[in-house]
């Protein structure tokens, strides 16, 4: 069973990859950061969407966030509406980081303060 | 009446910030499109290319507060025709059928990317890129004064196109602009390939057809694309 769930996640994995609209060559795809902050913009947009997140460290210092995400089509059919994430919310997303570390990352997931996680890719 | 003249100057302050919206531009003399916060505007240029040659070009470029977005295409249409009425030509410079009026083209991409790193004071990434598998480069660059820029460089049908992003110091990454940017045929349709053969001198590129293109698009892009280019 879990050869079947590795081998589904993998070709899952590769059908994202072949379908997808540019490289992501830019981004550590084999690895997941985690996030929570604030949504200061949020660019529903094609061929990408974009959530420009506020997140805060312990000191309490702010660092804005570039987080692209799938097209707004793609994101319907993940059960995504527009209004379901909003600027002003508190968000937690998981994503794959700009290889060179700066302030940019791949969705990933998103969870909205009361809602479940999903997909926004 | 105070309220009106809260109104006003409301309305006055919040236009550009209105203006400056992000929206889909597309061109159909250049095939592409791409994503500006407004109209660019359009500046037309002379290039010169890597070796020795003069070829025209345009830079669609549009700001959002002290972010600098551009996209330059350089036509290489002519090259045979250019470089064959080059005036700086040599005796050193054109040995009998070395083509370099091909090279000059297929070495574009290398070029202009080359030509960022040198005027860069440090490259934070340097990799191969594809949109829609149209093969190209992407940089991300600090630049002296502290900036810095987001990259991408592509060939397709012999023109070459640059997409720059620079914000200033400590601005989160503009990776939405390159990111946007897609290549359009004369039919008004999103060009998008599948990797061919596997030759020896690597994979040929083969364009989709109608419904794979349509499945494409209708699967991702859809409404907004189809509006956008019908207009």
């Amino acid at each position: 069973m879990k050869k079947f769930i590795l081998a589904s996640l993998s070709a899952l994995a590769l059908l994202t990859s072949a379908l997808a609209h540019h490289s992501h060559g830019n981004y550590e795809m084999t690895t997941y950061m985690e996030m929570e902050g604030v949504v200061e913009d949020l660019l529903w947009i094609n061929p990408h969407t974009w959530i420009y997140l506020n997140v805060s460290n312990e000191e309490g210092e702010n660092t804005l966030w570039a987080l692209e995400g799938g097209s707004p089509n793609a994101l319907v059919r993940r059960g995504w509406a527009r209004g379901d994430v909003n600027i002003g919310d508190n968000i937690s997303v998981r994503c794959h980081h700009l290889k060179d570390k700066s302030n940019g990352c791949l969705l990933g997931f998103v969870k909205p303060e009361n809602g479940e996680e999903k997909e926004w890719d | 009446m105070k309220y009106l003249y809260i109104l006003l100057f409301s309305l006055v302050f919040s236009f550009p910030a209105f203006c400056q919206e992000w929206e889909m531009f597309h061109d159909m003399d250049d095939l592409f499109s791409i994503n500006f916060p407004g109209k660019p505007e359009i500046e037309y240029i002379s290039y010169p290319s890597e070796y020795g040659a003069v070829f025209p070009g345009k830079i669609y470029s549009a700001s959002r507060g002290s972010n600098n977005f551009s996209l330059t295409v350089i036509d290489y249409t002519n090259y045979k025709e250019i470089h064959s009425q080059r005036t700086n030509k040599t005796e050193a410079d054109a040995p009998a059928g070395y083509t370099y009026d091909i090279i000059d083209v297929l070495a574009s991409i290398a070029y202009a990317a080359s030509n960022y790193r040198k005027k860069s004071k440090e490259v934070t990434l340097d990799i191969w890129a594809h949109i829609d598998r149209i093969p190209g480069h992407q940089l991300q660059l600090t630049n002296h004064d502290g900036s810095r820029s987001f990259i991408g460089i592509f060939l397709h049908n012999k023109k070459l196109y640059i997409a720059d992003a620079t914000v200033p110091e400590n601005y989160p990454p503009q990776g939405h602009f390159q990111q946007s940017l897609r290549f359009i045929d004369s039919n008004q349709n999103y060009v998008r390939y599948d990797y061919g053969e596997d030759h020896n001198t690597g994979w040929n590129l083969i364009q989709q057809n109608a419904e794979e293109r349509q499945g494409w698009l209708l699967g991702d892009f859809a409404d907004i694309d189809r509006r956008t280019l019908g207009d």
